[in-house]
C-alpha cells in the first residue's frame, strides 16, 4: 500500500522524493516524502479516512487540502486539533484520528447518527433539565463527550513568543494577486511585507489552471516571485497567517511559535477566494472534496486523488479540475455541469475534445459509499431551483470534485469595517465600503452557481461540517423564530465550529433568505470576529511581562528571612521568620517596647516645586498648607470631585517654593496623574515630579530609635527639641544625604528617613549595625498594619472604599475650612448637610472568641449595618480590636455591635474611642 | 580594592549581587561600582558588537525641569537639541536629551573614563529661578543594549518602531519596554547601534531579566564597560 497513489515528477512542487518520511498514523506505519502534510501522506498511501465529526461521528476525509476545514483535524502526540491538511511530516510522528469510541474506523459513536431524527438543531435547548436534578447526571456526560481532542496534561511548555513588526505595506496573500500588489507597492518606494499563509509563494498558481497550458501558470509563478524577490523593500514571510485585524491596522500574524505584532501604514487584502460545498446527500463522504483540492494534492503533492471521478460544476474552474485531473491520469467519468449550458471557455471545449461527457443541466442529488468512502453518485437533471427530477442515473467513481462557487476570504476586511454585498448576477458575495488605508487586490470574476443545494429526503446535506448541520437544521431554525442569521447562528451554531463559517457562511445565507422571505443580500453573514485562523494558547500566552518592582533593600529582606509578598507590582516583607503569628507579634512588641527597622521606599514621594506650589497643594489636599512652615509635615487627605478619599499622605516644606509630597504606594501613580491633570487646567506656576523610585526610605521607629540615630547622624540635632514630631530635616545619616520626617503613622517615636535610591541598602545596613545593641530588627508590613491599626490610622483602600467620604471617617479635622477652593470641596459641602448614612468606628472584641476578618458583616438581627475593615488580635493591647463602618446609631462609644464571623456564628464586640494606643499621642512626640 | 564587601562601597546598582554571581569583575567609575568585564572566556567585544547588555546604573545623570530649564542651560554653554526626543552630545561628550519642551536629562557619559568623581556639572540648584534639579541619578536605572540586532531585540518588548532607519542615532522614545515605563535613547558608539535604556530603578532587575531572557534568540549576552569603551573607542 506503501502510496500507491504517488504520480511521477513534475506533479508534487513540495515534495522531495530523494528524503523518505516513516510515521504513524492509527499505529499504522506510513511512509511518505518530506514535504508532505499527514493528509496528503495519507492519501498517497490510500489512506482517506482522517477523522469523525462532532455530533453524529460521520466518517470524514480531505475537503480543501487548505487547512480551511475541520474535517482534517488530528491528534499528534502532545498536541490536539491539528490540521493534518498543513502540519508537515516528520519522522517518527505519531497521528491518531479524533472523537471516536473503539477505532476511527470502527467508531461506535457513528451509531448516534441513527438517532438523528431525535436530536434536531438546538435540541439540547429543550431537553436534560426535567426532571429536577436531570441536568447533573447527564451534564457529566455531555463534557465526556464534548471536545474533539484531547490535551496532554504531562506535556512541557515549549518557547512561544511575540514581536512587534512594522511595514509601510502589508500585503495578505502571496498568490499572484498578492505578488502583483506587493511588486506595485515597492515600485512606489514602500517598505513591503508580503504575508503567505503556505508555504511557498503562488497561490492558485501552484494549482490551480487557468487555461488549457498547463504550464502557464508555473511560467507566471517564476515570473512574479523572481520579481519579488529581486525588490530589496519587499520581505516575504511563509507560513505566516494573519489572523485578525484591529483598529489602525494593527494586525495579528501567526508564524510558527511567533505572534507578530504587526502595525501596517495600508493593508492590501489579496486572500482570494474559498471554493464552496454543494448541498446533497451525503455530501461530507470521504472521496467528496473540492475541485481545487484534488489540484492541490495532484500538483503539490504528487497525489492522484481517485482512479474515477465525477466532477460537480458550478462555473468554468470545474473545467480546469477535469484537465489536471486527465492529466494525472485520473478517468473523469461525467462532468456534472449545474448550469443550463456550458460556456466556450477554452477548458470546456479541451474537455470535451479529451472524450469528456458533459451533463448540463445536472447535478449531484446523491453521494454513495462503501467501506466508508464513496463509490457512486446519483446524478438528476435540475427541474427548478433546488429541486431535481424524480429519478437520475448513478455513476460510479471514487472520487467527486466539487466547483461549484466561491466565497471571498472576507474575515479581515470585515473585521476592518468593510461591508459584504450579495449581487444577485453573479450569485456572489463581495466585499464594499472599504475603511482607509484597506485596499483589495485586483481580483477576478469567478463564477457562482447560484443555487447548488438540493434537498433530499432522507437529510444529510450537511451545510456545516463542523457542527453536523444539515439543511433541515437550518430551516428549523429560521422556523423556531430565529430569523435574523445571527440568531439562527446562535441557535443551531452554524459558522461556530473550527473552520468559522468559511464554507457555511454562503448556503446559510442562502437557505436562511429563503425560508424568511427575504433577499441573500438583506440576509447577509454573521459578523467574522478575530481570529481568521487558530491560534493555540501558547500563542496567546507567549511572551507576557509581569513588571516586579523590588526596593534597595529587598536582598536584605530575603537573606533576614522575609516572607515576601507581592503589593501591587512592588515585592514587600510581608514578616521576617517562618510563624507568622509568632513573628508579627514580637515584631509588634519590639516597635512597642525598643526598635524596629521597617523599608519605606515602596512610598510614593512627589515633589512640587515653583512659586504656585503651596497654593496647589492647598487645592489638591484638603487640609491648609500656604502657612505652612519650612520644616515641618503635614497630614495630606486627598479627596476626587465627589469627596471620595482617595489617597493620604504627608506633606513637607523643604522650602519656601519646596514640597516633598508622600502618597500611599498603591496610590501615588494615580495621583500624580491627577496632580498633572488638575494643574493643566489650572496653569499654576509649579512643576511636578513624581519621585518615588528616586529615594529608598526606612523608618527607625521605637522609643530607643533616636538613641540609635543619633551617632550616626551629622548636620542635624535629632532631639526633641531640635528636630519635634511633624518636623523635616536634611542632613547625613552614615555618610549619606538624608532627608528624615518626623511622623507617626505606628504611633511612635521614629523617623522616616528618605535617601538616595543607591544608598538603601547601605543606610539599612549601617542603621542594623547601630541598632545591634538595642536589639533592632526588622519589622514587616503586617506588622506596620497592625501597629497603625493600634494608632487608629486609616490605610486608604482598606478602610476606605469608592464611597468613603472624610466624614464618614471621622476625618473632619483634616478638613480646612477657609479655604476658597479645594478638589472635592464643594461636594463635602453638601455630604456635610446631609445626614450621615454610616460611620468608621473602632471596635474591641472578647480577646477569647474568634478574631472577625475584612469585610465580616455587621449585623443587627436581619439586618446588615456595615462590615469590618481591619481587625487583629493586638499584641499590645491584649484584645481584638478593628475598625468597621457601622449604622451611625450605632456609632457613639459603648455601642455593642453583633459582627457576622462565618455565616453561623457571631461575635459581640464593644465600640470604643480612638485610638485604641496612646490617646494622647504622646509616644510619637516624645 | 574589593568591591565584594558590601560596605566598602557606598553606592551600588540595584544588579550588583547579579553581577557578583555572573562572576564580575568591578572597576570604580565617578564614584560608583561598574562591571568592568565577566569573569569568563567569552569575547565581550565582539559580543557588544553583535548584542551585548550593559549595566550603566551608576552612571552620574542629572535632570532640570521647570520653565527656564532652556534658558539656564543655554546661559550655562550647554547645547541643548533644537527638539523634545532627541539628544546632543556635548563638547565634553556628555549627553543632553530633551525629554520635553522644558525637561532635560544629562547622562554623563565622559564620566565612564575617569576613575573618581570628580567634580560635579554646573547645574542648577534648589533655589536657581525657575529651573530645578531632577533627582535622576537615582531614580532610573541605566542600560546600554549595544550592537546589530538590538533594534530586533526591542521589537520583542517595545511597540516603538526602533529600526535603524526609522528611528535615527539621536532620536529619544518615552515609551513602555516590557510594561515598565522607560526612556530609549538611540546613540551610536563610533558606528556601533546602541541605545540607552531608563527605567524606575526598582524595576532594574526585572528589566534586566526581561533583556536577558529576549536576547537568548540573538545569542546575546551581558558585557562590562570595557567592551562597551572597546566598542565606542572611549579615551581610556
Amino acid at each position: 500500500m506503501s502510496q500507491v497513489n504517488r504520480l511521477p515528477a513534475p506533479q508534487g512542487s513540495l515534495v522531495d522524493r530523494a528524503q523518505t518520511v516513516s510515521f504513524e498514523f492509527e499505529g499504522q506505519c506510513v511512509e511518505g516524502f518530506a514535504g508532505d502534510t499527514i493528509a496528503s501522506a495519507l492519501a498517497a498511501s490510500d489512506l482517506w479516512l482522517l477523522s469523525r465529526s462532532f455530533k453524529y461521528h460521520r466518517p470524514r476525509g480531505v475537503l480543501t487540502m487548505a487547512g480551511q476545514d475541520a474535517n482534517t483535524l488530528v491528534q499528534l502526540s502532545g498536541e490536539p486539533n491539528c490540521l493534518a491538511d498543513r502540519t508537515p511530516i516528520s519522522e517518527g510522528l505519531q497521528v491518531t484520528g479524533q472523537n471516536y469510541s473503539g477505532s476511527l474506523r470502527r467508531d461506535r459513536g457513528s451509531l448516534i447518527g441513527r438517532f438523528a431524527r431525535f436530536l434536531p438543531v438546538g435540541f439540547y435547548y429543550h431537553a436534560f433539565f426535567r426532571p429536577r436534578g436531570a441536568w447533573n447526571w447527564w451534564s457529566a456526560w455531555f463534557r465526556k463527550k464534548a471536545g474533539l481532542g484531547v490535551v496532554d496534561q504531562s506535556f512541557v511548555g515549549e518557547g512561544f513568543d511575540k514581536q512587534y513588526r512594522f511595514c509601510d505595506v502589508v500585503v495578505i496573500g502571496g498568490g499572484p494577486v498578492g505578488m502583483s500588489a506587493a511588486i506595485t507597492a515597492a515600485t512606489s518606494g514602500a517598505e513591503v511585507l508580503l504575508l503567505e499563509e503556505h508555504t511557498v509563494l503562488g497561490g492558485s498558481l501552484n494549482y490551480a489552471r487557468a487555461g488549457i497550458d498547463a504550464n502557464a501558470e508555473k511560467l507566471r509563478r517564476k515570473r512574479l516571485v523572481s520579481e519579488v524577490e529581486a525588490a530589496p523593500s519587499i520581505t516575504v514571510m511563509t507560513s505566516a497567517t494573519a489572523t485578525g485585524w484591529y483598529a489602525d491596522n494593527w494586525v495579528s500574524v501567526l508564524c510558527g511559535k511567533r505572534l507578530h505584532k504587526l502595525r501596517a501604514r495600508k493593508v492590501v487584502l489579496c486572500s482570494g477566494y474559498l471554493e464552496q460545498l454543494a448541498l446533497f446527500h451525503n455530501n461530507d463522504l470521504p472521496g467528496v472534496m473540492m475541485g481545487s483540492a484534488a489540484q492541490r494534492l495532484i500538483k503539490l503533492y504528487g497525489v492522484q486523488p481517485g482512479k474515477r471521478a465525477v466532477v460537480l460544476a458550478g462555473n468554468d474552474e470545474a473545467y480546469g479540475v477535469v484537465l489536471d485531473l486527465l492529466d494525472a491520469g485520473v478517468a473523469v467519468a461525467a462532468v456534472v455541469d449545474c448550469r443550463a449550458e456550458v460556456s466556450s471557455d477554452e477548458r470546456v471545449t479541451a474537455a470535451s475534445h479529451r472524450g469528456v461527457a458533459v451533463m448540463s443541466g445536472h447535478a449531484v442529488y446523491a453521494a454513495h459509499g462503501d467501506h466508508q468512502h464513496l463509490a457512486s453518485v446519483e446524478v438528476r437533471r435540475i427541474v427548478g431551483q433546488g429541486e431535481c427530477a424524480s429519478h437520475g442515473e448513478r455513476i460510479n467513481c471514487d472520487l467527486l470534485c466539487v466547483s461549484v462557487g466561491v466565497m471571498p476570504a472576507y474575515q479581515l476586511a470585515c473585521q476592518a469595517g468593510a461591508e459584504l454585498n450579495y449581487e444577485e448576477q453573479s450569485a456572489s458575495f463581495s466585499i464594499t465600503r472599504l475603511p482607509p488605508n484597506f485596499e483589495l487586490g485586483e481580483a477576478w470574476d469567478v463564477e457562482n452557481f447560484p443555487w447548488p443545494i438540493f434537498a433530499h429526503p432522507q437529510g444529510k446535506e450537511f451545510v456545516d461540517f463542523d457542527e453536523d448541520l444539515q439543511i433541515a437544521d437550518i430551516v428549523n431554525a429560521t422556523l423556531a423564530g430565529y430569523k435574523h442569521v445571527q440568531l439562527v447562528k446562535r441557535y443551531s451554531t452554524c459558522g461556530m465550529g473550527p473552520s468559522q463559517g468559511r464554507h457555511s457562511a454562503l448556503p446559510t445565507a442562502r437557505l436562511v433568505a429563503q425560508a424568511t422571505g427575504t433577499t441573500i443580500a438583506e440576509t447577509g453573514v454573521t459578523t467574522a470576529r478575530p481570529p481568521f485562523a487558530p491560534e493555540t494558547l501558547g500563542h496567546c500566552a507567549g511572551r507576557s511581562f509581569y513588571p516586579a518592582l523590588r526596593t534597595n533593600i529587598h536582598h536584605r529582606h530575603i537573606e533576614a528571612g522575609a516572607q515576601m509578598l507581592q503589593a501591587g507590582a512592588w515585592y514587600r516583607p510581608a514578616y521576617y521568620g517562618d510563624d507568622p503569628e509568632r513573628a508579627i507579634r514580637e515584631e509588634v512588641l519590639q516597635v512597642r517596647q525598643s526598635v524596629g527597622l521597617i523599608d519605606v521606599s515602596t512610598l510614593g514621594g512627589i515633589e512640587v516645586r515653583g512659586p504656585d506650589a503651596a497654593e496647589f497643594l492647598n487645592r489638591v489636599y484638603t487640609f491648609a498648607y500656604m502657612k505652612q512652615a519650612p520644616g515641618t509635615v503635614r497630614y495630606a487627605l486627598m479627596t476626587n470631585e465627589a469627596g471620595v478619599v482617595i489617597d493620604d499622605g504627608v506633606v513637607c516644606r523643604l522650602g519656601p517654593q519646596h514640597f516633598y509630597v508622600t502618597a500611599t504606594t498603591g496610590g501615588v501613580e494615580a495621583v500624580f496623574r491627577k496632580m498633572l491633570q488638575w494643574n493643566a487646567q489650572w496653569r499654576l506656576d509649579v512643576v511636578l515630579m513624581n519621585v518615588t523610585s528616586a529615594y529608598a526610605g526606612v523608618n527607625i521607629v521605637g522609643p530607643a530609635s533616636r538613641a540609635v540615630l543619633e551617632p550616626l547622624c551629622t548636620g542635624f540635632d535629632v532631639d526633641k527639641t531640635a528636630f519635634p514630631y511633624l518636623g523635616v530635616r536634611r542632613g547625613i545619616v552614615a555618610g549619606i544625604p538624608a532627608m528624615l520626617l518626623r511622623v507617626g503613622f505606628v504611633g511612635e517615636l521614629g523617623y522616616e528617613i528618605h535617601v538616595p535610591q543607591h544608598c538603601g541598602e547601605a543606610l539599612w545596613d549601617a542603621l542594623m549595625d547601630a541598632g545591634e545593641s538595642a536589639g533592632i530588627r526588622p519589622v514587616g508590613i503586617e506588622a506596620q498594619r497592625l501597629l497603625r491599626l493600634e494608632k487608629g490610622h486609616v490605610i486608604v483602600g482598606q478602610d476606605t472604599d469608592a464611597m468613603s467620604n472624610p466624614m464618614e471617617l471621622q476625618m473632619q479635622w483634616a478638613i480646612a475650612r477657609k479655604k476658597d477652593f479645594f478638589v472635592g470641596g464643594r461636594s463635602l459641602e453638601v455630604l456635610e448637610r446631609r445626614p450621615l448614612r454610616r460611620m468608621l468606628v473602632g471596635f474591641c472584641a472578647n480577646p477569647a472568641g474568634s478574631v472577625p476578618k475584612e469585610s465580616h458583616l455587621i449585623i443587627d438581627g436581619d439586618n446588615m449595618i456595615g462590615r469590618v475593615t481591619s481587625c487583629a488580635w493586638s499584641p499590645s493591647l491584649e484584645k481584638i480590636i478593628g475598625l468597621a463602618y457601622v449604622d451611625p446609631a450605632s456609632a457613639a462609644p459603648g455601642s455593642v455591635i453583633s459582627i457576622d464571623v462565618d455565616g453561623r456564628r457571631t461575635v459581640s464586640a464593644e465600640v470604643v474611642s480612638m485610638p485604641f494606643y496612646d490617646a494622647d499621642g504622646l509616644r510619637q512626640a516624645l | 580594592m574589593s568591591f565584594a564587601d558590601r560596605k566598602q562601597a557606598l553606592r551600588r546598582s540595584q544588579l550588583y549581587r547579579w553581577h557578583v554571581s555572573q562572576g564580575a569583575i568591578f572597576v570604580e567609575r565617578a564614584g560608583g561600582v561598574f562591571v568592568n568585564e565577566y569573569d569568563n572566556s567569552r569575547d565581550e567585544t565582539s559580543a557588544a558588537g553583535h548584542l551585548g547588555l550593559c549595566d550603566l546604573s551608576l552612571l552620574p545623570r542629572h535632570g532640570i525641569t521647570g520653565a527656564g530649564s532652556t534658558a539656564w542651560l543655554l546661559a550655562h554653554d550647554y547645547e541643548p537639541p533644537q527638539h523634545p526626543n532627541t539628544v546632543v552630545t556635548q563638547p565634553n561628550d556628555d549627553l543632553l536629551v530633551r525629554l520635553s519642551a522644558e525637561e532635560y536629562l544629562c547622562l554623563r557619559i565622559s564620566k565612564l573614563s575617569g576613575a573618581a568623581y570628580d567634580e560635579p556639572p554646573h547645574w542648577p540648584g534648589d533655589d536657581d529661578g525657575n529651573a530645578y534639579p531632577a533627582p535622576r541619578a537615582d531614580s532610573h536605572c541605566l542600560f546600554a543594549v549595544t550592537g546589530s540586532s538590538a533594534a530586533t531585540l526591542f521589537s520583542k518588548l517595545c511597540a516603538v518602531d526602533l529600526r535603524p532607519d526609522k528611528f535615527a542615532d539621536g532620536c529619544v522614545a518615552q515609551t513602555s519596554v516590557a510594561r515598565v515605563n522607560a526612556i530609549v535613547i538611540r546613540h551610536d558608539l563610533n558606528g556601533t547601534r546602541n541605545f540607552y535604556v531608563l527605567t524606575s530603578t526598582s524595576a532594574a532587575e526585572y528589566l534586566w531579566e526581561c533583556l536577558l531572557d529576549a536576547m537568548q534568540e540573538f545569542k546575546g549576552m551581558p558585557v562590562g564597560i570595557a567592551a562597551l569603551q572597546a566598542v565606542a573607542k572611549v579615551r581610556a
